[in-house]
C-alpha cells in the first residue's frame, strides 16, 4: 500500500447507505400531501407552500446543528431555549440601541457559540452525560430569557423583518434561501472533509476512531458549537419574522428538531444518517403541523400526534440500528 | 490491588467518609444557613410546612431511585404527574366520588409506567431519549383532556389529605415516611429488592445467573407509576388544581435530588437514604429561595445550574477514584 499522508482536508467519503432511508421519505411525503390536499385543496396552493416555507426553514435549520451532534452519539436538548434566549436579547438590543443589523447578528451568533462552548466542555471535557448537562442548559436558559425579557418585547426595524420575512425572486421566502445554502454547505461537509468524516466514525466507533488518530474530544466538542450557534441563528431568524421576542420562543423546538432529525434517518447512537434525509424528513414535518391545522385538528391534539410521531421514529430507529448491525 | 478496592467500595467519597454522611453534613449546613438568615426557620410550623411541600418531590424522586439503581430512568414523570392530577380534578367535577376518582388517577398513572417499561424493555429503546418522547405525548394528552387550561377542584376530602395533621406531624408526611420505609424493607432486605442492585451494577451478569432482567425493570417502572399516582392525589390537594402544566415543574428537582443522593445514571448502588437527604437538601434550599422572594425565574435558572454542577461532582470524583 502507498505509504502517503494525505494533508488535505477534502478526501472522498461515502457514507453507508445500503439502507438509506430516502425513498421512503419520499413515499410518505407524497401520501401525506395527497391525503391532505383531498381533505382541504388549499394545501397545495402556492401560498400554502409559501406559509411553509417561511416557517419550516427556521426549525430546519436548527435540526441541521441538532442533526450533528446525534451523528457525533450525543444530544443537544438547549437548542429550544438557546434560540428563545437570543431572540429576546435580539430584540433588547433592537429596540434599545441603533445597532445595525449586522452588528445584531454578530452577536446572536456569538451567544450561541458561548452556550455550545459551555455544553461542549461540560460533556466532553468533564464527561458528564449529554442529555443531563443540555437539560440542565434547557432550564438555565430558559430561566434566563424569563429574566431578560420580562414579558414580551416588540421594536420595529423594518430592514431587520426583511432578513427572514423577505422573499428572493417575489416567491422564494429567504428563510428557505438561508436554510438551503446551510443544508448545501453541510451536506458538502459531512461528505467531502475529514472533519465530517470523523463525526461519523466518531459516531459509530469512538474507541476504533481514537484508535486511527481522530481527536474524539475535539469533533464531538466542535458540533456543540455548531448546534448552538444553529440555534441562536434560527432565533433570530424568529425574532426578524414576528418582530418582538417571549421569552417561551423556541419552546418545544428541541422535541420538534429532534423528530425531524430521527425521522430522517439520524440514527440516536449516532454514526448513521445523511442529510438529504433530514432534508426530506423537514419536508414531512414541516408540511404536518400545516397540513393539521388545514384539516382542522384540534391544537392540542396535534401536540399529541407529533409527540406519538417521534416514540414512533425512536422505535422504528431501534429497528434499524438492530438490522444495520445483523448486516455488518 | 487491595487499595483500590477499598476505593471501589459502594459509598466512599475521596475524603474517607461515606457520601450519605457527606450528605447529612451538607444538610447540616444548609439548615444553618437558613436558620440564620430566617429567624423563623427553625419553628415546628416552618419545618412542618416545608417537609409538607416536599412531599411532592420526595415521593418522586423516592420511585425513580429503584429504577434508576437498576440503571432504567424515566423523565416523563413530570408530564404523568400532570395527567394524573387533570384526571383527579376532572372526574371529580363532573360528579365521580372522591375516592374513586383518587383511585383511577393512580390507576391510569401506573398503566403509564408500566406502558413506558413495556416499550423501552421490549425494543430496546434508549430509556432516557424514549421517556423524553413519552413526556411530550403524556403532557400532550393532559392538554387534550383538560383543554389547554387547570381544571379547578375544591373537595374536603383532599384538603384533609393534604393539608391535615396527624399528632403535629402533616399527613402527606406520614405517608412518605410511610413508603419510605416500605421501599427501604424491600430494597434492603428482600431478594426482589437486592436484584435491582445486581441488575444495576452488571445486567449481563444478572441475566446469566437466572434474572429476568427486563421482568424486573418493568415492574420497577409501573411501581413508579404507582408512586407517581400517590404523588399527584398530594399535588392536587396542596395547590387545589389539575394543570397540565405543572408536572415539568417537578422534572429537575426530582432528578436532581435522586443524582444527589448518590444514584448514579450508571446505576448498580446508591440507598434509599441518599435519595431522601438529596431531596431535602434541595427542597429546602429552593423551598428558602422562595421564602425570601428570589423570583421563580432564578430559581428555574439554578435549578438547572445545580444539576448540572452536581453531575460534574460526581463525574470529576469518579475519574479521581479510578486513577
Amino acid at each position: 500500500m502507498k505509504n502517503t499522508i494525505n494533508k488535505n482536508i477534502f478526501i472522498r467519503f461515502n457514507p453507508f447507505s445500503s439502507k438509506s432511508i430516502s425513498p421512503t421519505l419520499v413515499i410518505v411525503y407524497f401520501l401525506m400531501a395527497a391525503f391532505f390536499a383531498i381533505k382541504n385543496p388549499i394545501f397545495i396552493s402556492l401560498k400554502n407552500y409559501q406559509t411553509i416555507a417561511t416557517n419550516a426553514p427556521i426549525i430546519g435549520i436548527v435540526a441541521l446543528g441538532l442533526g450533528m451532534v446525534l451523528l457525533t452519539g450525543n444530544v443537544d436538548l438547549s437548542v429550544g431555549s438557546t434560540a428563545g434566549l437570543v431572540a429576546v436579547i435580539s430584540a433588547l438590543i433592537l429596540r434599545n440601541t441603533d445597532f445595525p443589523i449586522m452588528v445584531v447578528l454578530l452577536i446572536a451568533i456569538l451567544i450561541g457559540l458561548v452556550i455550545g462552548t459551555i455544553n461542549g466542555l461540560i460533556v466532553n471535557y468533564i464527561g458528564v452525560n449529554s442529555i443531563i448537562t443540555t437539560l440542565g442548559m434547557w432550564a438555565a436558559l430558559k430561566g434566563a430569557a424569563m429574566i431578560i425579557s420580562g414579558g414580551t418585547i416588540y421594536f420595529s426595524n423594518k430592514g431587520f423583518q426583511l432578513i427572514s420575512k423577505g422573499f428572493a425572486f417575489g416567491i422564494i421566502p429567504n428563510v428557505l434561501i438561508y436554510f438551503i445554502i446551510i443544508i448545501i454547505l453541510m451536506y458538502l461537509t459531512l461528505r467531502y472533509t475529514k472533519f465530517g468524516r470523523n463525526i461519523y466514525l466518531v459516531g459509530a466507533n469512538s474507541i476504533s476512531a481514537r484508535a486511527v488518530g481522530i481527536n474524539v474530544k475535539r469533533t464531538k466538542f466542535l458540533v456543540f458549537l455548531l448546534s448552538s450557534s444553529f440555534a441562536a441563528f434560527a432565533g433570530i431568524l424568529l425574532v426578524s419574522q414576528f418582530a418582538g421576542a417571549a421569552y417561551n420562543y423556541g419552546t418545544g423546538w428541541e422535541f420538534k428538531a429532534l423528530t425531524i432529525c430521527i425521522v430522517g434517518g439520524i440514527s440516536l447512537n449516532g454514526g448513521r444518517g445523511t442529510y438529504v434525509g433530514l432534508f426530506l424528513s423537514l419536508l414531512i414535518i414541516g408540511s404536518l403541523s400545516n397540513g393539521l391545522t388545514m384539516i382542522n385538528m384540534p391544537i392540542y391534539w396535534r401536540d399529541f400526534f407529533e409527540g406519538s410521531i417521534l416514540l414512533l421514529a425512536i422505535i422504528i430507529d431501534s429497528f434499524r440500528v438492530k438490522n444495520f448491525k445483523e448486516d455488518t | 490491588m487491595g487499595s483500590e478496592n477499598k476505593n471501589l467500595k459502594r459509598g466512599k467519597t475521596g475524603f474517607g467518609i461515606s457520601n450519605n454522611f457527606m450528605l447529612l453534613i451538607i444538610l447540616v449546613i444548609v439548615f444553618i444557613i437558613f436558620s440564620f438568615l430566617d429567624k423563623g426557620f427553625l419553628t415546628l410550623y416552618n419545618i412542618s410546612t416545608m417537609f409538607r411541600n416536599l412531599v411532592v418531590t420526595g415521593i418522586l424522586a423516592l420511585g425513580l431511585t429503584p429504577l434508576m439503581i437498576s440503571r432504567g430512568i424515566d423523565v416523563s414523570f413530570g408530564s404523568n404527574l400532570s395527567l394524573a392530577t387533570v384526571i383527579i380534578a376532572l372526574l371529580y367535577n363532573s360528579g365521580l366520588n372522591i375516592f374513586l376518582s383518587m383511585l383511577i388517577a393512580v390507576l391510569l398513572s401506573t398503566a403509564i409506567g408500566l406502558v413506558n417499561g413495556l416499550i423501552i424493555e421490549f425494543f430496546n429503546l434508549n430509556a432516557l431519549i424514549a421517556t423524553l418522547g413519552a413526556m411530550s405525548i403524556y403532557m400532550a394528552l393532559a392538554l387534550v383532556i383538560s383543554n389547554g387550561t387547570p381544571v379547578g377542584i375544591t373537595s374536603d376530602v383532599l384538603f384533609k389529605l393534604s393539608f391535615g395533621s396527624f399528632l403535629k406531624i402533616p399527613i402527606p408526611v406520614w405517608v412518605f415516611a410511610f413508603i419510605i420505609l416500605i421501599y427501604y424493607f424491600i430494597l434492603s432486605f428482600t431478594v426482589a429488592g437486592r436484584t435491582v442492585f445486581v441488575i444495576g451494577a452488571n445486567p449481563i451478569a444478572a441475566f446469566s445467573c437466572g434474572i429476568r432482567v427486563k421482568k424486573v425493570r418493568i415492574i420497577l417502572y409501573g411501581l413508579f407509576g404507582l408512586v407517581i399516582g400517590i404523588a399527584a392525589i398530594f399535588l392536587t390537594g396542596l395547590i387545589g388544581t389539575g394543570s397540565a402544566l405543572h408536572g415539568v415543574d417537578f422534572l429537575l428537582p426530582s432528578l436532581s435530588a435522586v443524582l444527589l443522593g448518590g444514584i448514579g445514571l450508571s446505576g448498580g448502588s446508591g440507598t434509599i437514604w441518599g435519595s431522601i437527604l438529596g431531596i431535602t437538601i434541595i427542597s429546602t434550599i429552593f423551598n428558602g429561595l422562595t421564602v425570601f422572594g428570589i423570583p421563580s425565574e432564578i430559581s428555574k435558572v439554578l435549578q438547572g445550574l445545580l444539576l448540572i454542577i452536581i453531575v460534574s461532582i460526581y463525574e470529576v470524583r469518579s475519574k479521581k477514584i479510578r486513577e
